[in-house]
Formats: C-alpha cells, sequence, structure tokens
C-alpha cells in the first residue's frame, strides 16, 4: 500500500549525504555535450536535449538534477516520501545520458586524485538508489512494477506468459549440454519472436553449435526498478542452469539482460561468471574479424543505428554492432546526431514502459522522428526492448521506417 | 516600508491553475524543494508554496494581477542558473513563477540584425535557431552553462561577458515588460519595438536591469558586428605581486585602443580549479594551500601566479597588426613572458574561455565548483585601473582567505569588471565562506568599491553603504510595486 513513510532514516541514502551537494543544478544534464564544437560537428545541430523526461515534463524536477534534490530533501527531511515522490523518482529510465553530461561526474571521475572526501559523482546512482530505498521504505515500486514482479516469481518473466511457452517459437531440435549457449530474454521469447528465431537461424548458417536453456527472466526490470531481492534467485538460477548445460560462451539478443550477466550478477554473486557474456553484436563482429561469416545477400537500405542505453552507456559496447552494419552488402550506414554516449534513449527501460505507457512511446516517437529525418528507409538497434517500444513509436508517429534489430538484418543478408 | 503577505490558499490555486492549467500549477514537496536551493552562502529558502510555468505574457499579467490583488510575493526566475548569486531564491513562500516554457524565439530579424526572445530561451536554443537558419552570428555569452537564459543573464545578473562587447546591456535593444499591477509595456517604440534601443523619454531599460521592478516577458538582443579572423595571446607572471604588471600591461591595452573586449587576468587557483580538486590529504581543508604545493599545481599545468589571456577579433590584417602591437606593449613588463598556446589549451578554462570570446557557450566555469564540493559565491565590483590597486585589493582578499583557510581565486574580465569567487565545500564549509566573504565584501566595500554581483546574503551590508542611492531605487520600487510583491528579498530598496 501507499502511504508516506514513518521511517525516521534512509540508511541507503546516507552515503550521498554530502554528494547531493555536489550538484549545483547548473542543469548540463539534460543537454548534449557541446564538444561537437571541438570536433567539426555540424554548429546547427548542437546542445540537443538528452534527457527525454524533460522532454516530457518540461520540469528540472524530472531531470536528474531535480532527483538528486529529492534525494537531498529526503535525506534533511524536507520533503515526504510519499506517492507523488515516488511517481517522480521512478519517472525516468535510467538510461544514463545526464551522467555522461554533468560536469562534476566529468571531473570528478577523470580525475586523478580524490583527497579526503571528493568522492565521484553519479546521478545514476541516486537515481538508482532513491528506488531501492522506495521499495525498502515500503512506498515503492509502483503498481506497475510489482505486478510484473509477481509474474516473475510465478512465471518467471514479466509478461503473465506460462513459463512453459517460453520457446514456443523455437521449432527443431538441440543438443542438452553445447559450449554456446543463447539467452533468448523474456521479450523476444514472447513478445520479439523473429529476433530469436532470425538469430537461431544465423546460428545454424554459420555452423555454431548452441543450446537454449531453462532460462529465467534476467532480473533487469527487478534491478532497475529497485526490487533486488529475488535478482539474486533469478542469478543463481539461470548461472546454474548454463553451468550445468556445459556452457563456456553465452550470447545474449537483448542489451539489459547483456548488462545483468555482465555486470549485476557479478556484482550480487561478489565472484565472476564461470561463462564468457557476449552480445550478439559482439558475436557477430568477432566472426566477421576472423572471416567465418560471409554475407550472400544485398541489402539496399539506407539505414541508421539506436545505440541501447544498457549496451552503449552502461557497458561501453558501440562499435561492435556498427562493424557489422558496416559490413552488410548494399546498407547506406548513416549516424543520427545524437549517438554513442550522447544517443538518445528509446523510452523504454528501467520500468518506464511499465508504469508510463503513453509517455514511453512518445519518447521513442521522437527518436523515430529523429531517424526520419536523416532520410532512412530503416532503424536498426540491438535490444528486444529497444525494438519494441521503437516499432511503438514508429506507429504513434504514423512513421515510414522499418525497426530492426540487428540479428534480422544479418540473417536477411546471410540468405538464411 | 514592512509588507504582509498572505499565504497562497486553495482558493488561490485554483485561480492559477484557471490561468496557466492543472498540468502547470505544482505544489507537489518533491517538486518544490528543488527551487530551495543555491552553491552560495545563503541559507536553504523557505519553499514556494505553488510553482506556476505560465506560457504567454498574458498568462504572466494574470497571475501578477492575482498576486497583487491578493498580496501573495512572486519570486520570478527564467532557468534560474544565476549560481553563487542567490537571487532566484524564494524568501517569502508564495508563488514561484518559472518561466521556462516561454522559450518561443519571438523573431530573427535578419535585416536589421536582432532576435527578439522570451525570458525561457536559453542560449543553446538560440544558437540552434540561427544556425540552422545559416546565419553566422555570435552573440555575447557569459561563460555560463548553455542552460542559461538571455533573459536572465543579459538583465538578471547585469550580463557582463567575453566578447568585444563586454557588457550584454549594450545589446539590448527593447523589451517588453509586466508590471507589478499586471499591466503590459514595451521599451522600444512602436513601430519597432525591438529594432532600436531606445525609444521615447529617459532610456528606461535600464530600470529593470538587475532590479525587481517588473517582469521582462520579451527582450530584443543584437548579435555582434562579424569578424574575418580571431586569434589571442596568453601572459604569465610567477609572483603574486607581478599583479601590478599583469594590470597595467592590460590597461595600456585598452587604454591606447588596441584592446576593446575579449580580455581576462586569471590569479593561478581560477584555471587549475577547472581542472583539479582540492588536495584535502594536505590541510584537510583548513587552511590555504602551502606555497609549494601552489607551486606545484602551477607548474604540472604550466602557468603562473597571474596569466593574462586576449582576444582579437577583426578583418586578418588587424588582427596581425594589433598583435604585434601587443607583443610590442608587453615588452615594457619585464615580468610577463608568453606561455605556449598549445600548452596551455589543455586547460579546460582557456579554451573554453577562448570559445566564450568568440560569442559560443561554454560551461568550463562549473568545474570550478567541484574544487573543494558545491560550493561557489560570486563578489564582483568595479574594475581596477591600476595596478598598485589591484595588487593592495589583491593582498586584502589572499589575506581573508588565508585566514579562513580558502584559497584566493578570481578572474578580472577586463575592462568591465573584477569577478571574485570563494570556493568552498557545501555544505560543511558554509558557515566559515559566509564569515569570510562577509569580510571580503566590508574590506571591498572600505576601499571605495562598489559591488555589482554578490550572494544576496551581503545585499542588507551593500545596500547600508549604497548612500541617497538606495532612497531614489525605493521611491521608485514604491511607483512600481506598492504591495512589493515582486522579488522580495533580492534588491529591497
Amino acid at each position: 500500500m501507499w502511504g508516506e513513510s514513518v521511517l525516521e532514516e534512509y540508511s541507503l541514502l546516507e552515503k550521498f549525504r554530502d554528494i547531493v551537494y555536489y550538484c549545483f543544478k547548473c542543469g548540463m544534464c539534460r543537454f548534449e555535450s557541446y564538444e561537437g564544437i571541438d570536433n567539426g560537428e555540424s554548429l546547427s545541430s548542437l546542445f540537443m536535449d538528452v534527457c527525454p523526461m524533460w522532454d516530457l515534463w518540461k520540469l528540472e524536477a524530472y531531470t536528474a538534477l531535480g532527483k538528486n534534490e529529492i534525494c537531498r530533501g529526503l535525506l534533511e527531511k524536507k520533503i515526504p516520501f510519499n506517492e507523488k515522490t515516488v511517481k517522480i523518482i521512478y519517472a525516468c529510465t535510467l538510461c544514463g545520458a545526464c551522467e555522461k553530461q554533468c560536469s562534476v561526474s566529468r571531473k570528478t571521475k577523470h580525475i586523478e586524485r580524490f583527497g579526503g572526501s571528493l568522492l565521484p559523482y553519479n546521478p545514476l546512482e541516486i537515481a538508482l538508489a532513491l528506488r531501492l530505498q522506495a521499495v525498502k521504505t515500503g512506498v515503492g515500486p509502483l503498481p506497475q512494477h510489482k505486478k510484473f514482479s509477481e509474474s516473475i516469481r510465478v512465471n518467471k518473466n514479466p509478461y503473465w506468459e506460462p513459463h512453459q511457452d517460453r520457446f514456443k517459437w523455437f521449432k527443431g531440435s538441440l543438443p542438452k549440454e553445447a559450449e554456446t549457449a543463447y539467452f533468448v530474454g523474456c521479450t523476444a521469447s514472447y513478445r520479439q519472436q523473429m529476433i530469436a528465431e532470425n538469430a537461431v537461424k544465423i546460428f545454424n548458417k554459420l555452423g555454431v553449435e548452441f543450446t537454449l536453456v531453462d532460462e529465467w527472466c534476467c532480473g533487469s526490470p527487478l534491478f532497475t526498478t529497485g526490487q533486488e531481492e529475488f535478482i539474486k534467485e533469478l542469478a543463481i538460477h539461470n548461472i546454474s542452469v548454463l553451468e550445468d548445460a556445459g556452457v563456456r560462451r553465452l550470447i545474449v539478443s537483448c542489451a539489459g539482460c547483456y548488462r545483468t550477466f555482465k555486470k549485476v550478477y557479478p556484482e550480487i554473486l561478489g565472484e565472476n561468471l564461470p561463462f564468457q557474456v557476449l552480445h550478439m553484436a559482439e558475436f557477430l563482429s568477432e566472426k566477421i574479424e576472423k572471416g567465418r561469416l560471409n554475407f550472400t545477400s544485398t541489402i539496399n537500405e539506407k539505414i541508421t543505428y539506436h545505440d541501447p542505453c544498457h549496451l552503449g552507456r552502461h557497458c561501453g559496447v558501440y562499435e561492435a554492432p556498427r562493424r557489422v552494419l558496416a559490413k552488410i552488402p548494399g546498407l547506406r550506414f548513416t549516424e543520427m546526431r545524437r549517438k554513442i554516449d550522447h544517443s538518445y534513449c528509446c523510452g523504454a527501460g528501467a520500468g518506464f514502459r511499465a508504469a508510463f505507457p503513453e509517455a514511453s512511446v512518445k519518447v521513442a516517437g521522437l527518436r523515430v522522428k529523429e531517424a526520419e529525418e536523416l532520410g532512412v528507409d530503416s532503424l536498426v538497434t540491438a535490444c528486444s526492448f529497444c525494438r519494441r517500444n521503437l516499432d511503438d513509436g514508429v506507429k504513434a508517429v504514423d512513421g515510414k521506417i522499418k525497426v530492426y534489430n540487428i540479428e534480422e538484418l544479418v540473417a536477411k543478408a546471410m540468405g538464411c | 516600508m514592512l509588507t504582509m503577505y498572505n499565504r497562497v490558499t486553495e482558493r488561490i490555486v485554483k485561480m492559477l491553475v484557471d490561468v496557466v492549467g492543472d498540468e502547470n500549477v505544482h505544489t507537489e514537496e518533491a517538486i518544490l524543494i528543488g527551487y530551495t536551493r543555491d552553491a552560495g552562502i545563503s541559507d536553504e529558502s523557505v519553499m514556494p508554496e505553488v510553482v506556476v510555468r505560465p506560457a504567454s505574457t498574458q498568462e504572466v499579467s494574470a497571475i501578477v494581477k492575482i498576486a497583487n490583488k491578493e498580496k501573495i510575493p512572486i519570486t520570478v526566475i527564467s532557468s534560474g542558473k544565476d549560481i553563487g548569486d542567490a537571487t532566484h531564491l524564494p524568501t517569502c513562500g508564495g508563488i514561484l513563477l518559472d518561466l521556462k516554457r516561454m522559450d518561443k524565439i519571438v523573431e530573427v530579424n535578419e535585416k536589421f540584425r536582432y532576435v527578439v526572445v522570451e525570458p525561457g530561451v536559453t542560449f543553446y536554443q538560440l544558437y540552434r535557431e540561427i544556425w540552422k537558419r545559416g546565419l553566422n552570428w555570435r552573440f555575447a555569452v557569459p561563460s555560463a552553462p548553455p542552460a542559461t537564459t538571455i533573459v536572465g543573464n543579459y538583465v538578471g545578473v547585469g550580463g557582463v561577458g567575453f566578447t568585444v562587447r563586454t557588457a550584454h546591456f549594450n545589446l539590448v535593444s527593447g523589451m517588453e515588460i509586466v508590471l507589478p499591477n499586471g499591466e503590459v509595456v514595451y521599451t522600444g517604440p512602436k513601430k519597432a519595438p525591438y529594432g532600436v534601443s531606445w525609444g521615447f523619454g529617459p532610456l528606461i531599460d535600464g530600470l529593470f536591469v538587475q532590479g525587481n521592478f517588473g517582469i521582462i516577458t520579451k527582450l530584443g538582443i543584437k548579435p555582434l558586428k562579424e569578424w574575418e579572423c580571431f586569434d589571442w595571446f596568453i601572459y604569465s607572471v610567477d609572483r603574486f605581486e607581478d599583479v601590478v604588471s599583469c594590470v597595467d600591461f592590460s590597461m595600456s591595452l585598452f587604454q591606447k585602443g588596441i584592446m576593446r573586449g575579449c580580455y581576462t587576468l586569471y590569479n593561478w587557483l581560477a584555471l587549475i580549479a577547472s581542472v583539479e580538486t582540492y588536495p584535502w590529504e594536505i590541510t584537510e581543508g583548513k587552511r590555504s594551500l602551502p606555497e609549494d604545493v601552489r607551486r606545484r599545481f602551477m607548474e604540472k599545468h604550466g602557468v603562473g601566479w597571474w596569466v593574462v589571456l586576449g582576444g582579437l577579433c577583426g578583418t586578418k590584417e588587424n588582427v596581425e597588426r594589433r598583435l604585434s602591437l601587443v607583443e610590442k606593449e608587453a615588452k615594457k613588463y619585464p615580468a610577463l613572458s608568453q606561455l605556449d598556446k598549445k600548452e596551455v589549451l589543455k586547460i579546460p578554462e582557456i579554451d573554453h574561455k577562448l570559445k566564450a570570446m568568440q560569442g559560443l557557450p561554454t560551461r568550463a566555469e562549473s568545474n570550478w565548483l567541484s574544487w573543494r564540493g558545491g560550493g561557489l559565491v560570486w563578489y564582483s565590483s568595479q574594475p581596477i585601473m591600476d595596478g598598485k590597486e589591484a595588487l593592495m585589493l589583491a593582498r586584502i582578499y589572499e589575506q581573508i582567505h588565508s585566514k579562513y583557510g580558502f584559497d584566493y581565486s578570481t578572474k578580472y574580465v577586463l575592462p568591465t569588471v573584477q569577478s571574485g569567487f570563494l570556493l568552498f565545500k557545501q555544505p560543511k564549509e558554509k558557515e566559515r565562506a559566509r564569515k569570510a566573504y562577509m569580510e571580503i565584501i566590508e574590506k571591498t566595500l572600505d576601499a571605495g568599491f562598489i559591488i555589482r554581483r554578490y550572494d544576496v546574503y551581503a545585499e542588507p551590508l551593500i545596500l547600508s553603504r549604497l548612500g541617497p542611492l538606495r532612497d531614489v531605487f525605493s521611491r521608485i520600487k514604491e511607483a512600481f510595486d506598492p504591495n512589493r510583491i515582486i522579488n522580495p528579498g533580492m534588491h529591497i530598496w
């Protein structure tokens, strides 16, 4: 039940008590850094907004600096931890664009020496801590987040789909054990099955022996909404079924799953994973580099690429998908102005789509329009959840472009 | 005159909702708290009772009429980025009038070269629009984040910039103002309210600069004259006392007409703080950094105690000629040595200031705030015309900083202003910073200078030294705003 917190202390926010004052509310967290001036970029496209929450609400309370002030207000007991506060806390995709722009974060992160108590400032950490505290205090998450959390416990996926239907899309047989496993993820299993189908086609064409395991939701939606409690159980299950199958290399299509395996699991378990984790884009890039992937069909399209936040800003995978796309015959690749660190979020992540569905698709529509301005035929991404939201974004703005995940184009170009 | 204000009741909230719509009236504490803190030394303010976000002059006028009738104070902000001044903080609750939604570029007049902007238009927004139109216009800019608004900077804090036109107010050409009774007036001539800077009678625009006599809802500004070539020079001196040479050299360039603007004199910390953080392990913040530590920082970044940075705009021939005159003049001051241009560009403050001189918004100064941890407070006074006077003042400032365990940081934007800024760690060093700051203000006033940019915390002291002029302002305020509803607490005339 929602209600005002009666807890005296917010222990999960305590470590930010001094740090919140490092933010002096300059507002850079919502603008694209203008380093483009140095790089000879087109002047007309500088200083673009990068915070989707600013675009939606035009209120700083919804941007990183506003969340910082909420954190301070809670710590200093100046504001109540109530329904209204919680709603603002969850009005964010945790895309991390703010962190890349924030001058304090940039300076304190790269400085050689931190003396005394001047610690690195990271607005993203504060935003996540607010969610963890909201859950711990009992005022969060939002009802929609509780709903998908319950489904994950019951069905091992957030979509209230039966667990036994997870691989319904798959026709054929697989070995029980293999060095390579494909982690399909909930979205590609139930909502974006073309991604999984094409991934399998690619493996088969390349002659990669792989297996599917009894995967459960990776826990990414729980992690980003501050519902940490069940993640460890999910991690232990997923890792053990992969270990049991003798897996040495795990390939994922979803950027959220990728980040969870790469960063969240090792952190919560306190140890490295017993297998390598690759995003499909990295796997394909490696194959191309080693000359083991040949494209046989030409795709005559002008495309652009959308960096998924979990893959790009959070894990630093920017080049691999671009290298793959660059090799596909016939593709004419062009970049959107907001890319790499300064990429614009699709609007789906961190429970935002679940709790604010219309706003989420509105953000996707903004991204679609940005792509359309380039005159492209299609927008390619490397995340099941981004693909889904961008697809909805195209419909919302009555757009003409197609949305692909990277597997779809690669499979097509391989003649699968 | 003491004004008793009324509280914002549900009835008043409903009236405000009727003007701007439910989605633009906010009473949630999680939103209100964002309007209560500044990086300076002022206390955290009381929360506004309501945040209202109008989108047009008519809406502003309607809100002001309500507030005036109901005796509700209004704190007005455009973007609220006057970091270190606290002028955007509400002091009596009431209405926080957030003008960010008024973000239309109303007119770009290519023929007569001016633009008209609403108060929510930021520098970044203006540049995008100008460049989208293929115009190579440049504007006088501050060294502040691109989120800063033009109205806030040109008239809110008086606007001192780094281009050839150092005082931004010189480029203002007409205003639309909502007076405290809700009436809308224009300062320009009716036929072309924003095409020229002066209409009828006394120049009235100045009354609305750095004041609280009305709310500017549109502002005309002119771009800088275009130039063909930009080049720059940089000199440094080793000793603290050599500020005499720096100032005398600089002022001679202005007096001889070699320079007109684009000129900044830094002390070492104003440069170093943009790229380093304070070495707490050495002094724990309790005393100024020892000379050897300061020297290590200076050597690491290849600068001396004072650094002179100047930019020249014009035709190629003109810039070359003036640059050679600068070099000739510099030879008269043996303490000055030229720095390696390529090397100093690694210091963000230099790189960004050169952009600001060319009219590009920058943010390097923001980096200063993470020197000690989030605290900065300005004390800008009228310019120093003479090296000896500069040394006298620098000694006073250095002494006060040292007494309170801080390090003196300053930049002089010549020939307009000297801008000192005290850097401290929020909130732990705030009380100490406050004591140091007040002593700085007092000594500056004692020395006969006028402080033109300050934290409102020091305002009672500054106003008490203003003399008869204060009474003049008070009478004007009474005439414009008898209920004292606009920005109480800031410029209490």
